[in-house]
């Protein structure tokens, strides 16, 4: 089954789960929360830094989904509804939320340099520098950034889930690669 | 294309954004640039880097009691009316809550509510629809859509049937 297929009856599954529970069904909503519950924590977790906002965003997204489910005209893109709400609560979130970590990889790459070098070496530093790289980012190119790669949605599909443009979509992808390439030309081999 | 082109689109090239005339131009530029076929293997290595962050995963006890947390938010979360969702012994104290609230309430604004609701006054949207088409309306819609929507509250813990007939009962109350 391909990608697009495989998206295709998900999205049926979640249309069918969103009619049950219309209908009065609960237990719909529940199962719509265990299918999803992964991937919208770890979106707030990659674009809010930390576990405790993590947790909050993901369960406010819900929260308002449950509240608001009624009104979604096109129920078999649940999913990237549902990208959408967790994306806008990020954003309001993002004034409180604090990178509780961002040490971690660097005292960890301490470590790891006294028993290895070269290349695996390399490749650690450049993830390390990566991974702070990405804290520093404005949380719309982040939030844009984590769709791309560890979603891997498609530009149309981060528009939908962010209300962005398809090219603003692309324009703040790039602009965060930009950055980042720019920070660090030069090194991890770069 | 030139090296300039190829900087500006490098990215799009990469994830596989630009249509295949440009590509293949691409491509046949790259061949025979060695700065910029090497700043391509720069974006791709970042890219890979990039995809390859891990983040922790919060742990198994934590999934276990992801849902429960969250229908616990869900019922805190509601307004003061709340409680009645608890129990089924609810619909009761709801019918009786509403009878004593309305109570005083003059025949004349009976007949309203009576008009709206056979007016066929049943959603919200159906509620804000008449109401901004006719003002004179509006506060039996306030009202009328205030009861149907605690009703449906608390049908949320209650059968369908169960719904039916305390929405029914309801009605009936303030018919009469
Ligand atoms: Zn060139």
């Amino acid at each position: 089954m391909s990608n697009d297929e495989v998206k295709e009856n998900s999205g049926q599954e979640d249309a069918g789960l969103i009619g049950q529970f219309l209908q009065g069904n609960e237990e719909a909503f529940n199962r719509l929360v265990l299918k999803h519950k992964e991937k919208v924590y770890f979106l707030a977790l990659r674009v809010l830094g930390n576990h405790h906002d993590a947790e909050e965003a993901s369960q406010e997204a819900f929260i308002k989904a449950y509240r608001a489910l009624k009104k979604l005209k096109e129920r078999k893109f649940f999913f990237t509804w549902l990208y959408r709400i967790t994306f806008n609560v990020c954003m309001t979130r993002k004034k409180t939320a604090r990178f509780t970590e961002p040490l971690d990889s660097a005292s960890k790459l301490r470590d790891m340099s006294l028993g290895q070098g070269g290349e695996e070496l390399e490749k650690e530093e450049l993830k390390a520098a990566l991974k702070r790289m990405t804290e520093l980012l404005p949380v719309r190119q982040r939030a844009v950034f984590v769709l791309r790669i560890y979603e891997g949605l498609k530009f149309e599909e981060i528009a939908a889930a962010t209300g962005l443009t398809s090219g603003g979509a692309k324009a703040n992808f790039f602009n965060a690669v930009q950055k980042m390439k720019k920070a660090m030309r030069g090194n991890y081999g770069l | 294309m030139d090296c300039k082109m190829t900087a500006e689109y490098i990215g799009e090239y990469a994830e596989g954004c630009l249509e295949g005339k440009s590509a293949k131009e691409m491509e046949v530029h790259m061949a025979s640039c060695p700065a910029c076929a090497a700043e391509m293997v720069s974006y791709t290595k970042l890219i890979d880097a990039a995809s390859s962050l891990t983040v922790e995963d919060p742990g198994a006890e934590f999934w276990k009691s992801y849902l429960p947390k969250l229908r616990k938010k869900l019922l805190i979360q509601t307004p003061w009316y709340a409680f009645l969702r608890k129990p089924l012994t609810a619909s009761i104290s709801l019918a009786l809550l509403l009878l004593i609230l309305l109570a005083p309430f003059g025949a004349g604004r009976m007949r309203r509510l009576a008009r709206v609701r056979n007016a066929g006054l049943v959603t919200e949207e159906s509620a804000v629809r008449k109401a901004s088409s006719n003002p004179e309306w509006f506060a039996a819609a306030i009202e009328e859509y205030q009861l149907l929507s605690d009703a449906s509250n608390v049908a949320e813990v209650l059968s369908s049937e169960e719904k039916d007939r305390l929405v029914a009962e309801m009605t009936a109350d303030l018919m009469d």
